[in-house]
């Protein structure tokens, strides 16, 4: 009945315990036997709920477990749970029917197909002995006597699930967090787009003192997503589009090997990095960087052009404004507005140009000074939004889940309110009822067991008679005679009835 | 986790130790059960039940016995006649193979009465045993005013018989009879006109109440060995010897 296990499965299996399993050997050694015992069994990660609400994705066992019930052998459907902290805490096990089978709950099976079992209740971790195998072991043998399934057709055996690879694992139960033990789960990258991308904004925002968020560290992100980058590149073109062509090759270069887990990094990694400033490679000639911070200098601007001068590049800015026209080196502005005018008016005092240069220039040397204390608060405040914003969310969260709670709690009281209404009614009735004949109320459920209650009932019974007349004897109340025939009639009787309790016993199975 | 229960919580737990006996079960659960179908089967229980009845009638005869409620001139009869009986009913083989042996029928219907069981393992009487003198006075005084000349006619004519007895037996351990079935009945004649004789102890009779015993505890075709048939003639030779010195 084992086979071996393919090489593969063994890997797989060994890189996922790896990642939050507490006792990687031991599980790994304990689900390798078992599955090189039980062919149709088969791994694989799956998120399992607990009844307390909380999710985590376990190993799961699932297939069929041959069982043999009246001499035919039935394969169960059957999922195991390993939970993270095997073998300290037991496997969980159920029985899963399929659509041909319904469950049938009995003293081992309760009515979700959870599975039952003093082995699973009194399961000891620190005991080797204690293991898969001899669970599943246990398993089909209390199935043999109690099959937990039925069906239509129960000679029909079940079909167990084909064993599937673990390189292309069944997608159904695949978990929309990018959590880290969803390593695995490779063709499933281009879902978990939308959460980078809103921090890649947050990015573009925090980030306007720069020309663009910077991909220079793209090329260390050797596995970002082929999906993710292109996006990202297409909101770096509202920044300038000369850096695109740059960025473009890495990306495309990139092997399509996805990380999902690693965009976390990768994101954190721009918004810590937000503000290395990159020196344009080529000075964007003809562009005007209109940036929202400088409104003190947009009137500025035109104003110097109207006068036909421009204020310097501020240190520091990769804005970049005209460059000052050299008049001398110039031909003669040919303004043909001017050429209607009357003649040019007189030249402005020097005396006015420098202070207004001197003005210009303090009140440029303002306004850069505040730039960074302005910039400074605008990140606090930021900060600050993005903290209330979140405590918000946990809060409404709470607020949602003690909602809840409390509502559980109402409906239980009402429930046991109604329970206890219900069972002291039922005192009551019971009170008046009266005495009850025992002997009409010890009965049991098919006549073969009701003629056992009577059998033994009489063995003791003559078993009693026999002792009285022994002691009428003693006391010669009666003669020898009499005590001796009618003993061995008594005796005779008796030996009949305990001689059918035993073979009804043997045969119903009560004892072996 | 390991707080859960061993067992399912199933609204069915009240009648699941039935459903799941009807599962088990090898008969229908819905008619009555029957002892037997057939009537070889019906004479076989029945004598079964026969061997249970001497069983438990042996067993209250005996604690009567030793409580005195009974003499040993009501005991010896009943007792051998029950004995008897018993063996009677062994032979037949296919009880016999049906009760395999005396414990085992005991373990399977579950049956203590101890008394009556030793009884039937040492397959002798507590009279014979343990003889208790018919004649008063043999044992206590023997001034007793009882006819000297009977007396002494009774007991010659017991002596007799006792001597021929032994030679009998001697006789038939020399011609190699070793098989149960054919000492031991020698065995008890001899015992029981030992018996008559005296209830004296001489040296050698525990010998025979033990050999006797032994005899009883075989099968009916087992066979004594070799070895056993020596020794057992050498404690009959010594018995005869020590009873021949106590006869005056």
């Amino acid at each position: 009945m084992a086979r071996p296990v393919p090489q593969q499965t063994l890997e797989w299996l060994h890189r996922v315990l790896l990642q939050e399993y507490r006792d990687v050997n031991r599980t790994y050694s304990d689900v390798a036997s078992a599955l090189q015992s039980y062919p149709s069994l088969a791994p694989r990660t799956s998120v399992y709920t607990y009844e307390n609400g909380k999710s985590e994705l376990l190993l799961n066992l699932h297939g069929t477990l041959p069982t043999t019930f009246r001499l035919a052998v039935y394969n169960i459907p059957v999922s195991i749970w390993i939970s993270h902290e095997y073998p300290y805490v037991a496997p969980f096990a159920f029985v899963t029917p399929t659509a041909a089978m319904s469950l049938r709950p009995g003293n081992h099976v309760d009515t979700n197909g959870r599975v039952y079992h003093p082995y699973i209740s009194y399961w000891n971790g620190a005991d080797p002995q204690t293991n898969l195998l001899a669970l599943c072991a246990v398993l089909g043998d209390i199935f043999g006597k109690e099959p937990p399934v039925y069906g239509k057709a129960p000679q029909q055996q079940q079909l167990p699930r084909p064993l599937t690879q673990p390189s292309q694992p069944p997608p159904q139960h695949y978990s929309p967090q990018p959590s880290a033990a969803a390593q695995h789960r490779n063709p499933f990258s281009p879902r978990p787009q939308v959460t980078p991308e809103a921090p890649a904004h947050d990015d573009n925002l925090i980030s306007f003192g720069n020309a663009a968020p910077s991909y220079s560290p793209a090329p260390n992100h050797s596995q970002a997503p082929a999906a993710y980058a292109p996006t990202a590149l297409n909101l770096a073109q509202q920044q300038p589009p000369t850096y695109s062509p740059q960025y473009q090759r890495p990306p495309s270069g990139l092997p399509a090997a996805p990380h999902v887990p690693q965009l976390p990094h990768q994101q954190v990694k721009q918004v810590l990095h937000p503000t290395p400033p990159v020196p344009p490679p080529v000075p964007p000639a003809p562009h005007l960087q209109q940036q929202t911070a400088y409104p003190p200098q947009v009137p500025q601007v035109p104003h110097s052009q109207a006068n036909g001068y421009s204020l310097p590049s501020l240190a520091g800015q990769p804005l970049t404004t005209i460059p000052p026209r050299d008049i001398i080196d110039e031909s003669p502005p040919t303004v043909p507005s001017l050429s209607n005018q009357p003649a040019p008016a007189l030249p402005p005092h020097p005396e006015l140009t420098r202070l207004l240069n001197d003005i210009a220039a303090i009140l440029q040397k303002k306004a850069t000074e505040t730039q960074p204390k302005l910039q400074q608060q605008t990140d606090r405040l930021r900060d600050t939004l993005d903290m209330l914003r979140r405590t918000e969310a946990s809060l409404a969260s709470e607020q949602s889940e003690l909602a809840r709670v409390s509502d559980a709690c109402h409906r239980n009281t009402k429930t046991l309110k109604d329970k206890i209404k219900r069972a002291e009614e039922t005192i009551v009735e019971a009170s008046q009822r009266g005495e009850v004949n025992v002997d009409d109320v010890v009965c049991a459920e098919s006549v073969v067991f009701n003629q056992l209650y009577e059998l033994t009932a009489d063995d003791l019974a003559i078993e009693d008679a026999i002792y009285v007349l022994g002691k009428a004897l003693d006391r010669e109340r009666i003669s020898l005679d009499i005590f001796l025939k009618h003993t061995r009639t008594l005796a005779r009787e008796q030996f009949m009835k305990r001689a059918l309790v035993r073979k009804i016993a043997l045969d119903t199975g009560l004892s072996k | 986790m390991n707080l859960q229960q061993p067992y399912a919580p199933t609204a069915y737990s009240s009648s699941s130790f039935s459903s799941t006996a009807a599962l088990r079960s090898r008969i229908p659960l819905d008619e009555e059960a029957r002892l037997y179908r057939t009537s070889a089967q019906r004479d076989l229980y029945e004598s079964l039940a026969e061997i249970y009845a001497i069983i438990v009638t042996l067993d209250f005869v005996e604690k009567a016995y030793v409580k005195d409620t009974i003499s040993q001139e009501e005991y010896t009869p009943i007792c051998s006649r029950l004995l008897a009986q018993y063996r009677t009913i062994l032979k037949n083989q296919d009880v016999a193979n049906e009760f395999k042996d005396l414990d085992s029928f005991r373990a399977q219907y579950d049956i203590e009465y101890a008394s009556a069981i030793s009884r039937l393992r040492v397959g002798i009487l507590a009279t014979v045993e343990h003889p208790v003198s018919k004649e008063p006075g043999s044992t206590y005084t023997s001034e007793q005013s009882t006819p000297a000349p009977s007396r002494a006619a009774a007991s010659a004519r017991a002596a007799a018989d006792a001597t021929g007895n032994f030679i009998t037996f001697m006789d038939a351990l020399k011609l190699n009879y070793k098989a149960k079935d054919q000492l031991h009945p020698l065995l008890g004649e001899l015992m029981t006109s030992l018996n008559a004789v005296t209830t004296k102890d001489f040296d050698g009779r525990a010998k025979i109440i033990e050999w006797l015993i032994k005899l009883n505890s075989m099968k009916a075709t087992d066979e004594i060995t070799d070895d056993e048939a020596r020794q057992l003639l050498f404690d009959i030779d010594h018995a005869y010897k020590a009873f021949y010195t106590i006869l005056e």
